[in-house]
């Protein structure tokens, strides 16, 4: 089903990367996304393999709940690996037949992609996981503050991306219920050529855009009417605090960057 | 004929949300019935009628259809156009330019030619209560309960074998809802269509079903004539349901007047009861 996807739900849970500070899991998540773009070798993917699943563990998410997520962005990545496999050129030539023609490096690159965008979406599905909504935007908001100074609207960004997650779940059901209503009329979505299979998603389409709209203009009145005014002066509830947990978390980080960056000098492969 | 044969449905299984809906529900009901489905918020019964034309596929057990067993089916499409479903609010499913157009989504599906077509919806239309100028505006500019009319009469154009109806009233005004489940009864009674009703109302399930089926819990609580399942009201009530208002009032006045029958379920037979009381009482003074 549709409501399958877990991108940007969070899955709630008492592990020490739930009580993690916002902040320290957002700056992490994009100090990884930079690393995971350094991982050169096999070893380098298998000690990224190991953080990965370690911090998994630690959230208790389990592994499984995570890969069925990966589930709907299969076929970019598979699409992605294609590419890669037989566009590249350079190498020892291992197969070759009419215009395809697969070499060595373009295994390896596609290999190493698949591998690539798999530890992304994974590493950065595990903020999003572990992090409830409001949470992640008071983190956002704290780390946006700064540029507040050179005219960046820092609350409204934030504000923006929660509202954003937070509406994932809700469109996907309300698709789900879209879809269902109109194959109850017989709607047909996976049969005949690309055409007709577009123009079959125009049922599910228009009704999803005018719920979204009518929800996005319910939920400007009902912000409206409690009075919401953004920015300046706001304080929150919960005020965010590092703690000893936070520096442990970076020192992990880091003996982990260690370890991919001197994986690089070491193996070749 | 529709079947259900120890049926379960789990949602979102092997999730930490994971949740049972139906547990082990057994139901038959047989060409012609009128069956009213009851039960508490959360029972299961919008659960139940999704399984009914393949848009859920049972957890465990089998649904079958005229004797067919629908997970085996290739194609699910003569189910849908054999059991037509309207769903909970369905409004949302509006979408062509004109009402007109858009009732006619499931007949043309069917692949019904233009004629056929064009008879269907006006039937459709003029069942729900929609005059033929609203036949051509867009149902995105009509009221609440005109796009309500409109959703329900894309099923009915398909004129389904068995119509199945997702609380389809709620929210109505009171004579548009005696309107529209009276031209249903009405359906029912001329082309003999077999219909499930799911209902809050005890009053539209006694004056309407003939079959009571209620939930209760994910799982089937009774399963009977409407007589029999208003016996039971103490059970009911248990259940967060109740008896008609009318059944309560004229239980009440039994304890008056000993002569009121028993079971009485709709308004006209508590008016006969209760003069027949009156009179009695008038002679007695
Ligand atoms: N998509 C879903 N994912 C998870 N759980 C669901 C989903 N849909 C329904 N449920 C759960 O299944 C149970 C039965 O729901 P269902 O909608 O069938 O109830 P219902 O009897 O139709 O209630 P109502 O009278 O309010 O319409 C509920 O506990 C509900 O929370
Ligand atoms: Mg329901």
């Amino acid at each position: 089903m549709i409501t399958d996807i877990t991108i940007g739900q969070f899955f709630p849970a008492e592990s020490i990367i739930h009580r993690l500070d916002p902040r320290t899991k957002i700056l992490l998540v994009l100090a990884y996304v930079v690393v995971v773009f350094f991982v050169k070798s096999f070893v380098g993917y298998i000690i990224l393999a190991l953080f990965v699943i370690g911090c998994c563990a630690m959230a208790r998410v389990p592994v499984k709940f995570i890969l069925k997520g990966l589930k709907p962005v299969m076929f970019f990545i598979v699409i992605t690996a294609l590419f890669n496999l037989f566009l590249t050129s350079g190498g020892v030539i291992l197969f070759h037949w009419w215009i395809f023609t697969i070499t060595d490096e373009g295994l390896r690159f596609a290999v190493f992609m698949v591998l690539r965008l798999l530890f992304l979406i994974m590493g950065t599905s595990l903020l999003t996981l572990t992090t409830s909504p409001i949470l992640l935007t008071d983190g956002m908001e704290r780390l946006l503050r700064p540029l507040g100074r050179i005219g960046v609207p820092a609350h409204e960004i934030s504000m923006m991306m929660t509202i954003a997650l937070r509406f994932i779940p809700t469109l996907l059901e309300e698709t789900d219920k879209i879809i269902k209503a109109q194959s109850a009329r017989g709607a047909d979505f996976d049969s005949g050529n690309l055409i007709r299979r577009a123009k079959a998603m125009v049922p599910i389409l228009i009704p999803l855009f005018i719920s979204s709209f009518r929800r996005a203009d319910e939920l400007a009145t009902a912000m409206e009417c409690r009075c919401y005014r953004g920015g300046e002066n706001r304080t929150s509830l919960n005020k965010l605090e590092y703690g000893r947990r936070d520096a442990y978390a970076w020192l992990i980080f880091a003996v982990f960057t260690a370890a991919v960056f001197t994986t690089n000098f070491l193996f070749a492969f | 004929m529709l079947k259900l044969e120890d049926v379960s449905y789990v949602y979102q299984k092997g999730s930490p949300f994971e949740k049972e809906a139906l547990k082990n529900v057994n139901i038959t009901v047989e060409d012609g019935e009128f069956v009213g489905l009851i039960g508490h918020t959360g029972s299961g019964k919008s659960t139940l009628i999704q399984l009914f034309n393949g848009l859920l596929k049972p957890s465990s057990g089998r649904v079958l259809i005229d004797g067919v067993d629908i997970g085996t089916l290739k194609s699910l499409r003569d189910v849908r156009f054999k059991v037509g479903l309207v769903m909970q609010y369905p409004e949302y499913q509006l979408f062509e330019e004109t009402v007109y157009k858009d009732i006619a989504f499931g007949p043309r599906n069917m692949g019904l030619s233009e004629e056929e077509t064009d008879r269907r919806v006006r039937f459709a239309a003029s069942m729900v209560g929609l005059s033929e100028a609203a036949l051509d505006k867009s149902p995105f500019e009509m009221s609440g309960g005109q796009k309500r009319r409109a959703a329900i009469a894309g099923i009915l154009a398909m004129e389904p074998k068995i119509l199945v109806l997702d609380e389809p009233t709620a929210g109505l005004d009171p004579s548009g809802r005696d309107e529209i489940l009276f031209k249903i009864k009405d359906m029912h009674a001329r082309t003999g269509a077999t219909v499930i009703l799911v209902t809050h109302s005890m009053e539209d399930v006694a004056r309407l079903a003939e079959r009571i089926i209620v939930m209760n819990k994910g799982a089937l609580a009774m399963d009977g004539s409407v007589r029999e399942v208003f016996s039971r009201g103490a059970e009911l009530e248990k259940m967060g349901l109740a008896v008609p208002q009318v059944t309560k009032i004229t239980d009440n006045l039994r304890e008056r007047v000993p002569s009121v029958k028993r079971g009485i379920f709709t308004v006209r037979e508590a008016e006969r009861e209760i003069a027949a009381a009156l009179r009695e009482g008038e002679v007695n003074r």
